[in-house]
């Protein structure tokens, strides 16, 4: 096997397979200013899942010193389908570590997040695994909001192997995902000059809410 | 304790079981729809009758299929005045009230199958009904929602009793003692729950499963309490049975079953009890 660059292993270790080419998502941003009017489409829900505990801490940092889970960054903004701030919104995430195992004792790798007040909510964590049950990567998202319908769903990655390296073309797969849109291009930050700035992977998830 | 331990195999891997109401058999629904019976001394096959894949089992000789109620042993059948969606369900022990879990609607609706209407559409949690359990009396119904939350609602008039909002955990199983003075509720935080079914309080908590908890079942004489588990990682992983007296809260047997054990349940004489662990058979534990 041909020795891998730096930027090669990197992606190797977050997908194990290929990593999603296109840059391509959607920038909701450029689509507001183009047509602010334009009705987005509210995000597809998906199921709870048995792993949901109620009572997740309020915190950004998910990722302790010395996890040996790759180090994952997850952004995004809450909107509704105009496009607009949502007030007061919670989203709460949960997922598997990187064994695929979940936290069913205590709020590893959960948390509750209150948007800042452009809407934008940010944690850094690691990689979810894969588990034999449900063999896609995966965050689970349950975001609340005065006035708007509570949406459950979930965000999958491209770079998951479970897709085989074409999540346009596999996304069907063993009826994992609700929808296309939910699996999320990967980016991959190569990491600063020093350990407390790691390599990392990165997903952006915008949610847009429907009015209740 | 258990007396014995032995497997019934079955040519399926079950999706649902109920033991009949004579004491001598059980029932299991296959993936494809095909009810089984089988004869508990001899574990030999008596009968077998083939339902579509969509049949849902509410007891050994009562389902659900395309519209219809099947009464098997009167050899009638209730046209419901909708279908049913396909999620959890639950029957009253007198086979007066069905009720069936919507998730997408967030709603559990009841069936007064002695007309076959719908008698209430009742607002539940936002993850969709982890267990429907009736009371004895099929005077209460009780939803343990995936949202960590359990609503119990009175059956006839719809009116909601209490909502327990404080559980940091779904309850994955639900049932009330025979008696009909507590219900007990238990999942993935590893604990049973004894609810007092007077205001629905908490009496006490059992501790000790050391395992997220997929289903329970408690004697008809309530002295014993059993409690079957399941791995998180995934449910090819070994899991514990917990034999529980009920009345103390000490465990006097923890047996280990190779797979999940799912679907406990009590024979009506107390003397056998049954689960499911995803492969081609039926466990059962006998009690002397």
């Amino acid at each position: 096997m041909a020795k891998l660059n730096r930027r090669q292993s990197l992606e190797l270790c977050i997908s194990r397979g290929l990593l999603f080419g296109g840059l391509s998502q959607q920038n909701l941003l450029s689509a507001w200013q183009a047509a602010e009017s334009t009705a987005l489409k509210p995000t597809p829900a998906e199921v709870l899942g048995p792993f949901y505990r109620k009572g997740a801490p309020q915190q950004n940092l998910l990722r302790a010193p010395g996890d040996a889970g790759f180090p994952l960054k997850v952004t995004g903004r809450v909107l509704n389908s105009r496009a607009q701030l949502v007030e007061a919104a919670t989203v709460e995430l949960w997922h598997a570590d990187h064994h695929g195992r979940y936290d069913t004792r205590g709020y590893k790798y959960r948390a509750r997040l209150s948007p800042d007040d452009k809407g934008f909510y940010s944690v850094d964590t690691v990689m979810p695994g894969h588990y034999a049950d449900r063999p896609a990567q995966h965050i689970h998202y349950l975001i609340t909001a005065p006035g708007h319908k509570s949406l459950i769903t979930q965000a999958y990655f491209a770079t998951d192997p479970f897709f085989e390296g074409n999540p346009d073309k596999n996304w069907k797969k063993n009826g994992i995902a609700e929808s296309k849109e939910l699996i999320l291009p990967v980016r991959l930050y190569e990491g600063g000059a020093t350990a407390a700035d790691p390599p990392r992977a990165e997903i952006t998830f915008d949610i847009i809410l429907e009015r209740a | 304790m258990p007396t014995s331990q032995r497997r019934i195999a079955t040519g399926c891997a079950p999706t649902a079981i109920h033991f009949t109401r004579d004491h001598q058999h059980i029932a299991a629904r296959c993936p494809d729809g095909k009810l089984q019976i089988y004869a508990l001394s001899s574990g030999k096959m008596t009968s077998e009758r083939a339902f579509p894949s969509t049949a849902l089992l509410l007891a050994a000789d009562f389902l659900y299929d395309n519209g219809q109620i099947w009464d098997l042993s009167a050899n009638r059948h209730t046209q419901l005045a909708s279908s049913l969606p396909r999620s959890g369900a639950a029957l009253s022990p007198d086979r007066r009230f069905l009720a069936t879990s919507n998730p997408s609607e967030r709603t559990v609706r009841l069936w007064d199958l002695s007309t076959g209407k719908q008698s209430h559409t009742l607002p539940d949690g936002i993850g969709g009904a982890a267990r429907l359990a009736f009371s004895p009396d099929g005077e209460t119904v009780v939803s343990a929602n995936y949202d960590n939350d359990i609503r119990i609602w009175r059956t006839r008039s719809g009116e909601l009793v209490r909502k327990i909002d404080d559980l940091t955990g779904a309850m994955f199983a639900a049932t009330f003692t025979p008696d009909g003075r507590a219900l007990i509720t238990a999942g993935l935080d590893e604990t049973v729950y004894v609810w007092n079914t007077r205001n629905f309080t908490l009496e006490r908590k059992l501790e000790g499963h050391g395992q997220t908890i997929a289903s329970l079942a408690i004697s008809p004489d309530s002295r014993t309490l059993i409690t079957g588990g399941f791995d998180v990682l995934t449910l090819k992983n070994p899991v514990r049975i917990v034999v529980w007296d009920f009345a103390s809260g000490r465990i006097t047997d923890t047996l280990n079953a190779p797979h999940r054990a799912v679907q406990l349940t009590f024979s009506p004489d107390g003397k056998w009890a049954a689960f499911l662990t995803g492969e081609k058979e039926i466990s059962l534990l006998g009690f002397a």
